[in-house]
């Protein structure tokens, strides 16, 4: 394959014509996203829109969808199970934990099928691919908003005062882990494409995140091992989840899962970048 | 003439899985041999160029691998070897263009128009003038599902034109419109020439390509047949088509 001989990229001289097949550098790349940055900024809210466009209660689900959600979860976990040994406000420690995880577990399950759901586009229009994972981690942080309101409304309910670290969420945890979503989203969505499967997996690889993330019990006061806390410290959904419920509950925050958080972040963000890029010429041929 | 369009020895493969049987039955007759990968050679070593203010007929078989090179000169899919060079990005109008079905059209016009570059003001601007020239005013609203396929390709000439390329490439998408529809388009198509633009149509209509195209070329197996003035080259084609 000639595709990715560098001598290709060069623009010829002779005649100013341009190569209509030459891959972009990356700083290239990066301004034609930038230069898209007004379809980042619809797409998404067409998209989240068109979810409840046939319901009758249309967006109000974006606000109904997480407290049904934490609702059934505390029946089933807490009152019918009693998982809530150790945790004083379990209602709250709950919905950061759900909520939390279902904003990474949905960016990457959607984020599988950024590319192969969206060939139509692909195969008329030519514009940098990475807009579509992106589109997805946005659309997911919309989703995301909501229930966030609501999670300061069950803490509020359920006795918490209003805490000065309540902010470090929108501010600081939430735009962490919406990069940490992105990168996640841009493996899955060329995993996706180059195996269909890898969509049928997911469902089944987060099911297996989720209870080994201390979503619906409390990894302090169950696990005593200390190796085995280290890799919970590991687990970056877990120390995700650990920091909303530290800024939340007011709890001291555990810095090893802030380490933790940055460095997968960092290592998903930029590994995913560069990997979804190397297949950009091969996306919407299949 | 001043050239707008090389195309120099272009060669396209892609891949294709065939629908072979992997049930627990053929593995124990044939041994498992993996899915059933194919090379398709579609496009074989293709070369012309374009002048500014030519519009081109590309005709051929089915499978002639036609929409292979339009895509190609698009930059939609990758060469295996060989060179094309535009003088800008060429615009690429094909009837699978359809973009959300569950969108409005009007939706549909700004998420197609913002991907392919535009600002948010520049379609407003453009946004009635877009809506009626596809003449879609009291369907803009609905979603693309509830749109006939005429409906359809009306929608996706709008918005491929909507930034006036110098260089357009239409891939079947009038066969589908109706009368008015496509003496609009040629309206279109010759603005665009005017502005000493290119257009390349693939069309099965014969009378649509005299009508539109100075230029045919004829593509049979990936290879050029024959590349020349419209009567001669129509001529080749039919007498190869009636045998």
């Amino acid at each position: 394959m000639l595709v990715s001989d560098p001598s290709r990229a060069e623009p010829c001289a002779d005649d100013g014509l341009i190569d209509v097949n030459a891959q972009p550098p990356v700083t290239t790349y990066l301004r034609e996203i930038w230069d898209r940055r007004e379809y980042l900024a619809r797409v998404p809210l067409d998209d989240l829109r068109a979810q409840n466009f046939n319901t009758v209660l249309g967006n109000v689900w974006h606000l109904l969808n997480p407290t049904l959600q934490i609702g059934v979860y505390y029946l089933v976990f807490g009152v019918l199970l009693g998982t809530n040994r150790g945790i004083d406000n379990f209602l709250t420690f709950l919905a950061a934990g759900v909520f939390t995880y279902q904003f990474t577990q949905k960016s990457a399950t959607r984020g599988a099928s950024a590319i192969t759901g969206n060939e139509g586009l692909i195969r008329s229009i030519r514009f940098p691919r990475a807009i579509l994972p992106l589109t997805t981690a946005i659309t997911e942080l919309f989703a995301y908003l909501p229930a966030l309101l609501v999670l300061y409304v069950v803490a509020l309910a359920t006795g918490e005062p209003i805490r000065a670290t309540w902010v470090l969420v929108p501010l600081l945890i939430v735009p962490v882990q919406l990069l940490f979503n992105l990168g996640l989203a841009f493996f899955t969505a060329r995993a996706a494409d180059l195996f269909r499967d890898v969509q049928n997996l997911l469902p089944f690889v987060f099911r297996i995140v989720f209870y080994l993330s201390g979503i619906l019990y409390s990894v302090e006061a169950r696990v005593e091992t200390p190796r085995l806390r280290t890799l919970f410290t590991l687990n970056p959904i877990y120390a995700f989840a650990s920091l909303v419920r530290s800024a939340v509950l007011g709890l001291p925050l555990n810095v090893a899962h802030i380490w933790s958080a940055l460095g997968w972040t960092t290592a998903l963000l930029l590994l995913g970048f560069l990997w979804f890029r190397a297949g950009e010429h091969t996306y919407g041929r299949g | 003439m001043t050239r707008a369009l090389v195309v120099e020895d272009v060669h396209v493969t892609y891949k294709v899985y065939g629908d072979r049987g992997i049930g627990a039955r053929e593995v124990f007759a044939r041994g498992f041999k993996g899915r059933d990968v194919r090379q398709i050679h579609a496009v074989r070593g293709v070369s012309f160029e374009a002048h500014e203010g030519e519009s081109i007929g590309l005709v051929g078989s089915n499978g002639a691998g036609k929409s292979t090179l339009m895509r190609a000169i698009a930059g939609l899919l990758p060469v295996n070897s060989g060179r094309i060079r535009a003088k800008s990005m060429p615009s690429f109008l094909g009837v699978g263009a359809v973009l959300k079905r569950d969108l409005s059209g009007a939706r549909n016009i700004y998420r197609g128009c913002l991907a392919l570059g535009l600002r948010k003001s520049e379609i407003d601007e453009r946004f009635d003038e877009i809506v009626e020239f596809t003449e879609l005013r009291d369907a803009i609203d609905l979603p693309l599902r509830s749109y006939s396929s005429g409906m359809r390709a009306r929608l996706a000439f709008g918005i491929a034109t909507a930034i006036s390329p110098e260089i357009l490439l239409i891939d079947e998408a009038l066969a589908v419109g109706d009368r008015r529809f496509k003496r609009k388009s040629a309206e279109r198509i010759d603005e665009i020439r005017a502005a000493s633009g290119v257009v390349i149509v693939v069309s099965h209509s014969l009378s649509e390509i005299a009508r539109a195209c100075d230029r045919v070329i004829w593509l049979e197996q990936g290879v050029v047949q024959a590349d020349g003035p419209t009567e001669e080259v129509l001529e080749a084609y039919k007498a190869s088509q009636d045998t």
